[in-house]
């Protein structure tokens, strides 16, 4: 019975351990692709300013800061996320040219 | 069945090996099949240890005496429940535990790990493997639960009695699990390190796995105090015993990180902090799991002891080095780009939270290692009891309860000194007249206790306040009724509500600490059956004793009316239990608890006439507060980990 | 009646002798200043070979020999500090529960109150160094030219949408 559980155990192990590499051979190897990253890196810093606007919000909802305040401090918060937005598109419009090149580049030859 | 065992851990081996390789190369040379190989393979080596899981116990149920693992923990007349406690009750079997334990959370955290996150994954995946890979390979080398012997004998030794108690079934292996999950949010950072992707994704992972691991090791700590006072007898709970210190130390390094990461998830602040914080936590539990071990200071705990000390002592040197080599090298990498605003923020009570919360770490490690070293230096060896740590610690720990009733007051960014005034004018007024109120009435006079009673209500009443300022800005916001706005502040702001639960439950263990420390009376009395003897204001009959005899035991209980002046209170059983083959005697209080005090009778010796018996009795004020507080710091833990997928205001 | 100061308790690897008796000495009364000072050196005075176990806690033969000569000791008008001697002499240093203020041992009280203070002091100086940084000009550095003002200014509409999504504003 170990003779055989434990010869069970390993053909899992190689099919399941197998499989991904198997699967994958034909496919992209990145691991994240890149246009996909830059996004993900511009949302994350976003989502950073937008945490900030949150803790904005309670402290005025709270009272602890005054109206004129919020609102400027609201509007420099709405500006860093709007820059960094425009940022992301802009990379990404580079990194898109350059794909577009390249692969140009390689139909030609 | 010693072969199958022996060989799934052969298998794991293996296949840990492969994921460590394939982990470390896909990341590397950026390869996804790789990496997905390198996970496949971790959840493998979690369904291998998951066998050896199964075939120890089936060992056990089929008391296949051959395994001397088995032989050693369990014997025929071992009821079947017990043998979840016998699989964890020596070094061999606990090890496997700890081994399946971490492999567990590293498959759920690896498969919690968003895919966009890139190489942070593989990287995790590496790491906590090469920690799985530490234990693997002790488990096959040094402590193989699964070795065998050539004679078999007819019976096995059975399980330690002080085992068989409830308390035992939940207190080690949240200990031991506790302990070693800090290796998950460990791993993140380690990755983060390596990739030199130091952002806020490991944060999120980071802060929900440093819960859970600040959870366990809390309800860990707890459960021990609970049995320490049901069981050692001496009426109380906490004895700064180096394995008790072992354990408390990585939790309040935890308790500063899930702080402390709150300010990283604000406020982007202090990512270098939270990864040395995490650091410095598994570098104290790879200690507490050393002293578990290894054993150089004499402890109650010594049932797991073996002479592995030098190995686990060896990975904690291995593991500190690497994990702060990496750190300094990637130091750079590591510097915030927010700035504080003002000395007077919350930012700053977090850093001051964090202080106290390692210096109380740092004092109770300075006092379990300097026996050590006052024998290294003067070769005389001395002890480091109670009173330092109480003197040393004490104090600290009243200013962390002072600090939680502050802290939540303080704005983020920045504040003034007029507006703090503004802010904790009515708590403080409050405090006041609360705290002079209590002393009238109780008489109280000890300074200690005063201060102790002030900081926390001042804590308190932070809360609450809070509470109630949230509720009426959202009631007037929402126009519902202030329950359900209630209920929607706790549910919109999870993770400040529910550790405001878990401040709640802080102060109900000051209370219980404050109330038994200095309040408590004890007396030892020898009592003759129809004796009484009284204690505050309750009279004690010791009526008679009961025997029962067991295969393995014999129990005694000594039954005891109590009444407290003109009420007859009913009858309590104290209750003790020789065990001829462990020469064992073990008792467990009959405790009468209230929210005010319990009423504790241990049942030691009796005397040769078999009438007369010795008794500890204790009056403890205020320790039913103490484990209530257990399941408000779950309660509290569960609100502030519960994912919420729109995020509001107030 | 006689009462007496010995408590039974549990030990893990304390193997007690079954027979229990073996240590059951009557004791007499002792008056109740002395049982105080008495109860004060239980907690003060460690058990030697008691898994770390203070008098007061253990209930092992060699605990109840100690609060024995204790008691004598006691009613013989010994102070309390030459019991203490007394028993650091026949035991050694380490039978104190806390070591003795002098030469080397003071380490263990001094260290902690240094260790505070450097804490504070570190801390007060992150809090200046963190004070001094400006990440305003994080975002002038963004915002500079005219052609981003004006795309920042078409993309707020944008992010006040994001906002919205992920935010209960009210």
């Amino acid at each position: 019975m170990t003779f055989a559980i434990t010869t069970l155990l390993i053909l899992i192990s190689i099919t399941i351990v197998g499989y991904p590499i198997w699967a994958n051979r034909n496919q992209s190897q990145k691991i994240v692709d890149p246009i996909e990253e830059i996004e993900e890196i511009s949302r994350r810093s976003r989502e950073r300013v937008y945490e900030e606007i949150r803790i904005l919000q309670q402290e005025y909802f709270l009272k602890n800061i005054t109206p004129e305040e919020y609102s400027t401090q609201l509007n420099v918060a709405r500006e860093k996320a709007a820059a960094l937005l425009v940022n992301q598109q802009e990379a990404t419009q580079i990194l898109d040219s350059i794909y577009s090149e390249v692969s140009q580049k390689f139909a030609n030859e | 069945m010693a072969n199958l065992g022996t060989s799934t851990l052969l298998i794991a081996l293996l296949l840990n090996v492969y994921c460590i390789s394939m982990a470390f190369f896909g990341a590397k040379k950026d390869l996804r099949s790789a990496v997905l190989s390198a996970r496949n393979a971790n959840y493998l080596v979690t369904f291998s240890l998951l066998i050896a899981v199964c075939v120890l116990v089936a060992a056990f149920l089929q008391h296949d005496f051959s395994i001397i693992y088995v032989a050693e923990h369990s014997n025929l007349a071992m009821p079947r429940i017990y043998t979840w406690v016998a699989f964890y009750a020596g070094n061999e079997g606990s090890l496997l535990f700890v081994a399946f334990a971490l492999s567990l959370m590293s498959s759920i955290s690896l498969s919690m790990i968003p895919r966009r996150v890139g190489v942070l994954s593989p990287y995790t995946n590496g790491v906590i493997s090469v920690i799985i890979l530490f234990f693997i390979v002790v488990l096959i080398s040094l402590a193989n639960p699964f070795s065998a012997q050539d004679l078999i004998p007819v019976d096995g030794k059975g399980i330690n009695p002080l085992l068989t108690h409830p308390g035992m079934f939940i207190h080690p292996p949240m200990i031991m699990t506790g302990l070693i999950s800090i290796s998950v949010p460990f791993s993140l950072a380690m990755a983060g390190l390596i990739s030199g992707q130091i952002n806020d994704d490991w944060v999120d992972i980071g802060r929900v796995w440093g819960l859970v691991a600040w959870v366990l090791l809390a309800i860990g700590l707890l459960l021990g105090s609970w049995w320490a006072y049901t069981i050692l007898g001496w009426g109380g709970y906490w004895a700064w015993d180096p394995v008790e210190n072992a354990a408390f130390m990585p939790w309040l390094g935890l308790t500063a990180f899930i702080h402390s990461i709150m300010v990283q998830k604000r406020r982007g602040m202090f990512r270098m902090w939270n990864i040395a914080l995490i650091n410095i936590s598994f570098a104290l539990g790879a200690f507490g799991i050393f002293i578990n071990r290894g054993g150089p200071v004499p402890s109650v705990h010594s049932f797991g002891a073996s002479t592995l000390g030098w190995v686990f002592l060896l990975f904690l040197a291995v593991s500190t080095i690497i994990s702060f080599g990496l750190f300094f090298y990637r130091m750079s990498l590591l510097k915030g780009s927010t700035s504080l605003e003002s000395a007077l923020s919350r930012e700053t009570a977090f850093l001051v939270n964090n202080l106290f919360l390692l210096a109380i770490a740092f004092f109770t490690l300075w006092g379990v290692v300097f026996p050590i070293i006052s024998e290294i230096t003067t070769g005389e060896t001395i002890t480091v009891g109670e009173p330092y740590y109480n003197q040393v610690n004490g104090p600290l720990m009243l200013g962390l309860i002072c600090l939680m009733g502050i802290g939540p007051l303080l704005p983020w960014r920045k504040s003034n000194l007029s507006q703090v005034n503004r802010i904790l004018i009515v708590p403080l007024v409050s405090t006041t007249i609360v705290v002079i109120a209590i002393s009238l009435l109780f008489q109280i006079t000890k300074p200690i206790v005063i201060i102790g009673i002030a900081v926390s209500t001042l804590a308190a009443i932070s809360v609450f306040q809070e509470w109630i300022r949230g509720t009426k800005a959202r009631q007037s916001s929402t126009g519902r009724n202030y329950l359900l706005a209630f209920c929607d502040l706790i549910l919109a702001n999870r993770p400040r509500y529910g550790g405001y639960i878990v401040h709640i439950a802080i102060i109900m263990l000051a209370f219980g600490i404050l109330g038994s420390s200095f309040y408590n009376s004890e007396k030892d009395v020898f009592l003759a059956i129809g004796e009484s003897t009284e204690i505050e204001d309750y009279s004690i009959e010791f009526t008679g004793i009961r025997t029962e005899i067991f295969p393995d035991r014999t129990e005694r209980i000594a039954d005891l009316k109590i009444t407290k002046g003109d009420n007859e209170l009913g009858s309590i059983g104290a209750w003790q239990g020789i065990y001829p083959s462990f020469s064992m005697l073990s008792t467990r209080a009959a405790i009468r608890s209230t929210p005010i005090e319990d009423l504790y009778v241990i049942f030691s010796e009796t005397q040769p006439d078999g009438k007369t018996a010795a008794f500890r009795i204790l009056v403890n004020p205020l320790v039913w507060w103490m484990w209530l507080s257990g399941p408000f710091v779950i309660l509290g833990t569960i609100v502030a980990l519960w994912p919420a997928r729109k995020r509001t205001i107030i | 009646m006689s009462k007496k100061l010995i408590a039974l308790s549990i030990v893990l690897m304390l193997t007690l002798p079954v027979a229990t008796t073996a240590y059951a000495i009557a004791e007499t009364e002792l008056p109740s200043d002395l049982k105080l000072r008495s109860v004060e050196l239980h907690k003060n005075i460690m058990c030697p070979k008691c898994s770390g176990q203070t008098l007061h806690q253990s209930n092992s033969p060699i605990a109840s020999s100690m609060r024995e000569v204790i008691r004598e000791e006691l009613l013989k008008g010994k102070s309390n500090d030459q019991i203490i001697n007394l028993m650091v002499n026949a035991y050694g240093k380490e039978v104190l529960a806390s070591p003795p203020m002098k030469g080397f041992f003071a380490l263990i009280w001094i260290l902690p109150p240094i260790a505070l203070i450097l804490g504070l002091g570190a801390i007060t100086f992150v809090v200046r160094r963190l004070r001094h940084s400006r990440p305003e000009a994080e975002l002038e550095r963004l915002v500079q030219p005219q052609k981003m003002k004006l795309k920042i200014r078409k993309s707020l509409s944008m992010i006040d949408q994001e906002l919205g999504e992920n935010f209960d504003i009210k």
